[in-house]
């Protein structure tokens, strides 16, 4: 495993917070006001690392495993994306890994919600498994189509092949557009949920982490941040990866890098627009919305599977 | 070039098969219509014939000036301006969209040219717009969606003669304003455009 690899991993789990904090300052320049300053998020985890936990009588041993828990998977979900380099080690980054590290997130999340033993925690919980349960198979759908334009189930070839050509571009933009709609609804992103909402009956992710106080908090904070930082990576790595260090010389990692850097900030100005305009869809309205999605990556597997 | 273009058609078809609300409808039809207006210039651009000039320039006038005002003309007077309970549901009418354009690309397995598997593409998805919506206004979108995927089927056929290209987008435009003038009516006289009460007209 090239030490390439773990600093660009470092980085990336590092510098998650800062991503989270310029879509904030995205979205507020975009409504007109000045906005908290870029660092904010990592301000807010310091405060909450030094406050106390208060813990329900009613919760189990989950409230004291879940978060560590939740956080491993996080960290180790950041170490099986590509960023900028490419080598011939391939050692991690099968696409199943990925997206069961994602599912083991979200099933430690519904349990501590459960565990807290609030209306608000089974209400969250039960939402999200309802959104998950439409969006899990757009997701297995595009391993399908990454599997059957590149040939292989690893990110990191599939990165390395795409970058090269791309033989049908129709069905590339096609699963592009589920794939954007998928990380919207796995990472509670307008049109599926409203990420700062502060009224209960309107969340789904956060209502799940409404009991968690101090430490508990921070580490699901991190970990959402990552996720989310984790998935654009992925769609920039998967769909446009043009540009990407396939040598380890200094020019081409720079390059690369400052590629990489470049097309998130893209996507996160595309987010911040979408956030902008658009409301959140009601809750039984989002199967249409994600059924959308799995026509489009439907389409895109017949397009490239026959030809 | 083209293949941005069709994508962009793949997707407004699917996006419209799920859609119930008028004025998204139109919007849906205007931009499906521009990329085609746009792939009979890439056309012409890339083989060097005029006649593919010519009719992007048609299709580009009638179906994203001339039809679109006809139908907002007459759905300027409907009082419910989205479709209440449509014959397939929800979320099934997209997965049902999904499953036909799979086997589409099963059937059609042969054929090498994009342009003509995606004009069947945008046949079924029009024809399943028309089946499976009650409102005139909705089945009118239907029928609009196959005509352009007639457009792009004999885009990709070997050149026909300029006269036959011109008849076929004439005869769309006519048909498009009868029905338009017709939903008018309907809406005139049972003020809803719901076919379902057009067999009270029976006796």
């Amino acid at each position: 495993m090239s030490i390439i690899y773990i600093i660009q991993s470092l980085l990336l789990i590092a510098g998650a917070p800062l991503f989270v904090g310029s879509l904030r300052r995205l979205k507020a320049v975009l409504r007109g006001y000045k906005g908290a300053p870029v660092l904010q998020p990592y301000y807010e985890l310091m405060k909450l690392f030094s406050k106390g936990r208060v813990l329900s009588g009613n919760s189990s041993f989950i409230t004291s495993i879940a978060p560590a828990i939740v956080l491993a998977a996080s960290i180790l979900l950041a170490f099986t994306v590509p960023v900028a380099y490419i080598g011939s080690d391939y050692g991690l980054g099968n696409i199943f890994v990925i997206i069961f590290l994602m599912a083991i997130l979200k099933f430690m999340t519904v349990l501590i919600g459960l565990d807290s033993a609030s209306a608000f925690g089974g209400m969250g919980g039960s939402r999200e498994l309802f959104i998950s349960m439409f969006a899990e198979p757009i997701g297995f759908l595009t391993a399908a189509f990454l599997y059957f334009e590149a040939g292989s189930f690893n990110i990191i070839e599939i990165t390395y092949i795409n970058s090269r050509g791309i033989a049908e571009p129709a069905a590339h933009i096609m699963a592009a557009v589920a794939f954007l709609l998928w990380i919207a609804a796995e990472n509670t992103r307008i049109p599926v949920d409203n990420p700062e909402t502060h009224l209960e009956l309107t969340m789904i992710h956060e209502a799940m982490l409404l009991d968690l106080s101090g430490r508990d908090l921070a580490y699901f904070e991190l970990s959402t941040y990552l996720k989310l930082t984790v998935s654009m990576a992925l769609f920039v790595n998967a769909f446009i990866p043009f540009g990407i260090a396939a040598s380890a010389s200094g020019s081409f990692l720079l390059t690369a890098f400052v590629l990489f850097v470049v097309k998130m900030l893209i996507m996160l100005s595309m987010l911040a627009v979408t956030e902008t305009i658009m409301a959140k869809f009601r809750l039984f309205r989002a199967p249409e919305l994600l059924a959308t999605s799995f026509c489009f990556a439907l389409t895109a597997i017949a397009i490239v599977y026959l030809h | 070039m083209l293949e941005i273009l069709t994508a962009v058609i793949l997707i407004t078809a699917i996006i419209m098969a799920g859609f119930r609300r008028i004025n998204l409808l139109t919007k849906g039809f205007r931009i499906q219509s521009l990329a085609i207006g746009l792939l009979c210039f890439a056309l012409g651009y890339l083989s060097g014939e005029s006649h593919y000039y010519v009719i992007g320039v048609l299709t580009l006038i009638t179906k994203t000036v001339l039809i679109p005002h006809f139908m907002n003309r007459s759905i300027k007077e409907l009082s419910a301006n989205r479709e209440m309970d449509p014959i397939i549901n929800g979320w099934w009418s997209s997965v049902i969209a999904g499953i036909f354009i799979a086997v589409i690309y099963v059937v059609m397995e042969g054929f090498n040219s994009d342009f003509i598997i995606a004009g069947v593409v945008l046949l079924v998805t029009g024809a399943l717009m028309l089946v499976a919506r009650k409102k005139a206004i909705t089945q009118m979108t239907g029928f609009l969606v196959m005509e352009n995927g007639l457009v792009l089927l004999e885009l990709s056929m070997i050149k026909m003669g300029l006269l036959i290209d011109i008849l076929i987008i004439l005869e769309v435009l006519l048909i498009s304003a009868i029905m338009a003038i017709m939903i008018f009516y309907i809406n005139k006289v049972f003020h809803s455009v719901n076919t379902d009460y057009l067999s009270n007209l029976k006796d």
